[in-house]
């Protein structure tokens, strides 16, 4: 298994820790990782408001990159993951759109030719890795770890756009569980973290992360993971002031996905950067 | 001792909120008069909202496109028994309708920038019916805010139940339920359109929605208006038969899917073989309904009660129903029977279903019905069509004559100067009757009752009558008034968004309309159109060429037959009064 | 296939119950049996009491939306499943069990005025290509159903009052339409167009599959970045911007640029745990390597409409 790895922006920005744990669990379980170099941003949601061309240019460039190195990507950011999904349908379903695209590419010395797919950390580990064999390399089961899954919106929506419903069939829950940890029934797993109103809106969002929080606390998880990065930032950077708008002094702790799973593979605290969090990740003793 | 209702003074009220109680209220407001809209359900809805939106209109662009030839086709479909000097207002005033639309916003369908595109239907000499993409409630929602721009106000969830008239005979309101509250109102107006047409719940299968219930007819009726030709009832040879709920829903004709239909009955013979060898599945939809029904009705339907449909040797791109034209349509057909169905590669069951009352208040140029001060549009005013109607002929009626209604009706009511005191013991009256279906203990619910008078119709009122059906229906309707209604109750005290309440009030009107469409049937001896009778089972133009009249005599159907307004066209085998 | 399906469903009376409770009933199963005909048996066979809406049984008229096991939809398109819980739809005053007030949602959709010209057409038919009016219908085929409502993030938090996707459907359908004379980008703008959250939740319930994301909010963020940004999209400036610096962005460069230096100082504690963590990463930094083909592709000149 080898894969052309796209952290995208936040996971060398604001969540060092979720690429430095996705290197490590990667190259535990036998991953091969080969950095796309300067692959830049993708766009999120705000590039195609100026222009739908450059949303499509960015993400083109991107795959090319990865076709150029004649693998699949790999990405552990849930915005990417669907920006690059979105562009990869539209320029393979619309030949007159991908002709104008190459255009732009070719003055960079690139060109896209619709091979390239796209798939999530969390795609990798279910299909291509495979739940079985990863139980066979946990060293620490995490028995007793109550964990509440947050998928983050754009790897769960538009199904149509990302072919595959991580929802739907319940892949988180399936992965807490390969990990011998116990995933909570709670009604947030699938609803929005608010990242992308903190810039136009940072009340609201934080109305938005408190309710999150909240209904992981309600269900008495110990702890939350999610596989988006942008989810975390939400979660974990803004969870103090979201969570003291409401009165409430409770905190939860907030993974990203490649840690929870590092930590069950046997991985050191020290090397799972929980450190970096802005809320104190204490469940080693559960 | 005045009951506890609530008082609501306007000068124009319009009870019915689809395309003609809607372009009423524009015409009216336009003319600086009060306008008060009542809409039984929720906004949008009625026959309008669910009709796809085609409506037809001669625009001189294709050859052949003339004025004259949608009269002719319009007088010819209806088998001669038109008002001929309605249809002539309705070719006349079809184009500046649109226009109308257009510009209070609709988005109609072209071929090049400047030209609507025109479709075909059955019984048209060229294509006339322009197209708002499958769906019309958009146009609904069009109309409203252009009635609102002009000052109309609607009041929704709220069921008209009676027509009030002062001692002049004249119409001076109607009282009301509001559903969800229970609470009584009156109405108060100088004139009142009755745009509240359908009445396709009479019938177990019908395309109608849950309130077309005929309340419209049942009340001019009881108000000693006119009704005209209420034995003709449209049914559609397509409608689906399962899921349950979407029972009757329409699928559309048999033109609907494409150029190569095939019609088969369960032997998997083509069986419009053996009623219209020359149209075959191209026929207008009163053979065609009549064709599927006698396949069912002899045993060779499905399982299920219905026809069957190959499009096998159709295009999906072109199909009306498919996903190109008519996605919303495409969707529902795929969500309810499944892909492969949806894209014309599974066989498609589907079953006759009731459409359209062709008959209905019988209205003069401007809309006037026989009673001062009261006036109807679209499908519950008559008679535009005859024994049968060409598609594309009802949106536009809406258009046409919801115009002339509003108009007119404002100008009456700006003539209405001395102010009318509320009737209260009228009020009183009609409060008692409203709430009696609370004083019940035991016997029938409402449901029960309804479903009895869909089955009478359906099998003997429908799309093949003979008169001993007939009589028994009309027999079997008097027992249910007589015997079952007054012992009807209710489950829930409650007055609060009571619907089995609503269908108390509606079995009466049902029964009124039924009643008055068997006894209308009973007496054409002929068929024409819709109007199919085994027993006479011929047209003919010697004597069935009238309008069948029916009114309120002291609470008896007095039937008569009035002469047709023939201006242009006469049949050749016309008898001395065609 | 089962034999029965359960059925728990939500009744309330405000007039008369003091709070909610939930009946159960069980209705024998049939194949292809919609949420519709099941309400229908047990109003024939069960319970005559029981409130609930619905009128077309086409999708087109809004007004039976329900939650089915806690997802809105409506009664006439969604199938039944062996076990379920109906309620109402959340944010609307409950008139009795399944039926909810509208009207207070409704009138601010329909606050949003018509299409209106500068002046009346020329001539008519008015000149507009077919492929125009093809996309003009796309926000038209809202009904106004209110599952998006349901689902929405930014209304739950901020409620309806504030922000209201249909509404925002409503400015679409006329900021699209070149002859429309009337300020849709400051209607956007006060409609808090900005404080979506991008979530997809709404598109994935609309029962007539709009794409409310690019046809809707997409588009008229588009024409508010050609009008000149207000309040709430100044980030998107900042964003294409540090783009264009850098190559990629990180939140705390876009926080300076977005809301003013003065607000940036203002959380400076923030700032600090962020730097000793080492997720503070400078807005001076340097731009990735291959920043001159970044800047190429997403260049001026290769915006397009």
């Amino acid at each position: 298994m080898k894969y052309a790895y796209y952290p995208g922006c936040a996971a060398k920005g604001s969540t060092p820790e979720a690429d430095f744990t996705t290197r490590l669990v990667a190259q535990t379980l036998g991953i091969e990782l080969l950095e796309l170099q300067n692959s830049g941003c993708c766009g999120a949601k705000e590039i195609r408001v100026v222009s739908r061309r450059l949303d499509l240019n960015l993400n083109a460039r991107i795959l090319s990159l990865a076709q150029g190195l004649g693998l699949d990507i790999l990405t552990i950011c849930n915005t990417c993951l669907l920006n690059l999904n979105q562009a990869n349908n539209q320029l393979k379903a619309e030949p007159e759109t991908l002709q104008k695209v190459n255009k732009s590419l070719s003055k960079i010395g690139l060109s896209y030719d619709g091979s390239t797919n796209v798939k999530h950390l969390l795609h990798v580990l279910l299909t291509d890795l495979g739940l079985d064999r990863l139980k066979q390399s946990v060293k620490t089961p995490l028995t007793g770890l109550k964990v509440a899954p947050f998928y983050g919106c754009h790897i769960v929506r538009p199904v149509k756009d990302l072919g595959f419903d991580v929802a739907k069939t319940e892949s988180l829950e399936a992965l807490v569980r390969t990990l011998h940890a116990h995933p909570v029934e709670y009604p947030g797993r699938t609803k929005c973290c608010g990242f992308y109103v903190l810039m136009p809106n940072e009340a609201a969002a934080s109305g938005m992360i408190a309710h999150r929080l909240e209904e992981a606390l309600k269900a008495d998880a110990d702890c939350i993971v999610t596989p988006c990065p942008l989810c975390h930032v939400a979660l974990d950077m803004f969870q103090k002031q979201a969570l003291g708008k409401v009165g409430i002094r409770r905190t939860i702790p907030v993974l990203h996905l490649p840690q929870l799973v590092g930590l069950a593979l046997g991985i050191s605290e020290k090397n799972l950067q929980f450190s970096r969090h802005l809320v104190r990740v204490n469940i080693l003793g559960k | 001792m005045r009951r506890d209702y609530t008082t609501i003074t306007t000068d124009v009220l319009i009870i019915g909120a689809g395309a003609a109680g809607l372009r009423a209220a524009v015409e009216a407001g336009r003319k600086g008069v009060k306008v008060i809209i009542l809409n039984k359900a929720s906004f949008p809805s009625g026959s309008s909202n669910i009709s796809g939106g085609n409506m037809q209109a001669s625009f001189g662009w294709v050859a052949g496109d003339t004025k004259e030839n949608h009269f002719r086709d319009t007088v010819l479909s209806s088998k001669y028994l038109c008002d001929q000097s309605l249809v002539e207002i309705l070719v006349e005033e079809a184009a500046q309708r649109i226009f109308d639309l257009e510009e209070f916003g609709v988005l109609f369908s072209r071929t090049t920038p400047d030209r609507y595109a025109q479709t075909m239907g059955g019984g048209f000499t060229v294509p006339r019916s322009v197209m708002v993409g499958g769906r019309c409630d958009d146009v609904l929602r069009v109309l409203y805010k252009t009635a609102t721009g002009y000052g109309a106000r609607m009041y929704e969830q709220v069921m008209a139940t009676d027509l009030l008239r002062n001692q002049d005979g004249a119409v001076i309101g109607a009282t009301a339920i509001d559903i969800v509250t229970g609470n009584f109102m009156f109405f108060k107006a100088r004139s009142t359109i009755l745009a509240n047409g359908p009445c396709g719940r009479l019938f177990k299968i019908t395309a109608n929605t849950r309130s077309a219930t005929g309340d419209g007819f049942a009340m001019a009726y009881r108000c000693g208006a006119k009704l005209v030709n209420m034995e003709f009832m449209l049914f559609l040879p397509l409608g689906f038969i399962y899921p349950e709920f979407m029972k009757g829903v329409v699928l559309g004709e048999l033109s609907s899917f494409g150029e190569n239909t095939k019609a088969l009955n369960v032997l998997g013979e083509r069986f419009m073989q053996k009623y219209a060898p020359e149209t075959m599945e191209k026929s207008t939809r009163d053979i065609s309904s009549r064709a599927s029904y006698l396949e069912i009705m002899e045993g060779r339907g499905t399982p299920s009660g219905g026809i069957i449909i190959d499009n096998s040797m159709n295009n999906l791109e072109e199909s009306e129903n498919g996903p190109v034209r008519n996605v919303s349509y495409y969707r529902i057909i795929r969500d309810c029977l499944g892909g492969d169905t949806a894209n014309m590669k599974d066989l498609l069951e589907a079953t006759p279903t009731a459409l359209y009352c062709l008959g209905g208040i019988k209205i003069n140029k401007r809309c006037e019905t026989s009673v001062p001060g009261l006036y109807a549009a679209g499908e519950a005013e008559a008679n535009l069509h005859g024994a049968n109607r060409l598609a594309g002929n009802s949106v536009i009626e809406t258009q046409v004559f919801g115009t002339r209604a509003g108009y007119y009706a404002a100008d009456y009511a700006a003539g209405v100067t001395t102010p009318t005191p509320d009737p209260v013991e009228l009020i009183n009256h009609e409060y008692e009757q409203s709430r009696s279906a609370f004083d019940g203990r035991s016997g029938f619910k409402p449901i029960q009752l309804k479903k009895e008078i869909q089955d009478i119709m359906w099998n003997k009122v429908g799309i093949v009558r003979n008169g001993e059906g007939l009589i028994a229906a009309i027999r079997e309707l008097e027992g249910i008034r007589q015997d079952k209604m007054p012992t009807l109750y209710l489950s829930s005290a409650s007055k609060r968004y009571n619907y089995e309440w609503v269908e108390a009030m509606e079995v009466d009107n049902m029964i009124t309309v039924a009643e008055i469409m068997s006894r209308c049937a009973l007496m054409r001896q002929e068929s024409r159109g819709a109007h199919y009778r085994s027993d006479f089972s011929e047209t003919d133009n010697a004597n069935g060429l009238y309008e069948s009249m029916t009114l309120n005599q002291n609470g008896t159907v007095q039937l008569s037959k009035e002469p047709l307004n023939t201006s242009k066209m006469i049949p050749e085998d016309a008898g001395p009064d065609g | 296939m089962v034999k029965e399906i359960t059925v728990s469903i939500f009744r309330y009376d405000p007039e008369s119950d003091k709070h909610p409770s939930y009946q159960t009933y069980s209705v024998p199963s049939k194949e292809r049996m919609l949420v519709g005909d099941v309400l229908e048996y047990i109003h024939e066979n069960l319970d005559g009491s029981l409130a609930y809406r619905w009128e077309c049984r086409m999708r087109l008229c809004g007004g039976c939306t329900i939650l089915i096991n806690g997802k809105p939809g409506l009664i006439c398109r969604e199938q039944a499943e062996p076990s379920m819980t109906l309620e109402p739809l959340p944010f609307l005053p409950i008139v009795r069990d399944l039926v909810v007030d509208r009207k207070s949602l409704l009138d601010k959709i329909y606050s949003v005025p018509p299409l209106t010209r500068q002046k009346s057409p020329v001539r008519l038919p008015e000149p507009i290509a077919h492929e125009v009016i093809l996309g003009l219908r796309v926000p038209r085929q809202c009904v106004q159903c209110l599952a998006c409502v349901a689902v929405c993030p930014a209304t739950e938090v901020l409620t309806a009052d504030l922000f209201l996707p249909p509404k925002l459907i409503q400015i679409a359908g006329f900021a699209i339409d070149d002859r429309d004379t009337v300020d849709r980008v400051q209607e956007s703008e006060e409609s808090n167009l900005f404080d979506c959250a991008c979530c997809h939740a709404c598109e994935e319930v609309c029962p007539h599959e709009i794409n409310i994301s690019e046809k809707v909010i997409t588009a008229l963020r588009n024409k508010t970045y050609e009008h000149g940004i207000g309040r709430g999209g100044r980030y998107i400036k900042a964003f294409y911007d540090a783009l264009q610096a850098k190559g990629k962005v990180n939140a705390s460069g876009i926080l300076l640029r977005s809301q003013g230096y003065l607000r940036a100082i203002m959380k400076a504690p923030q700032g600090i745990r962020l730097i000793a963590r080492g997720k503070f990463v400078s807005p001076f930094g340097k731009p990735i390597p291959d920043i001159e083909d970044i800047r190429t592709i997403i260049g001026p000149t290769e915006q397009e409409k």
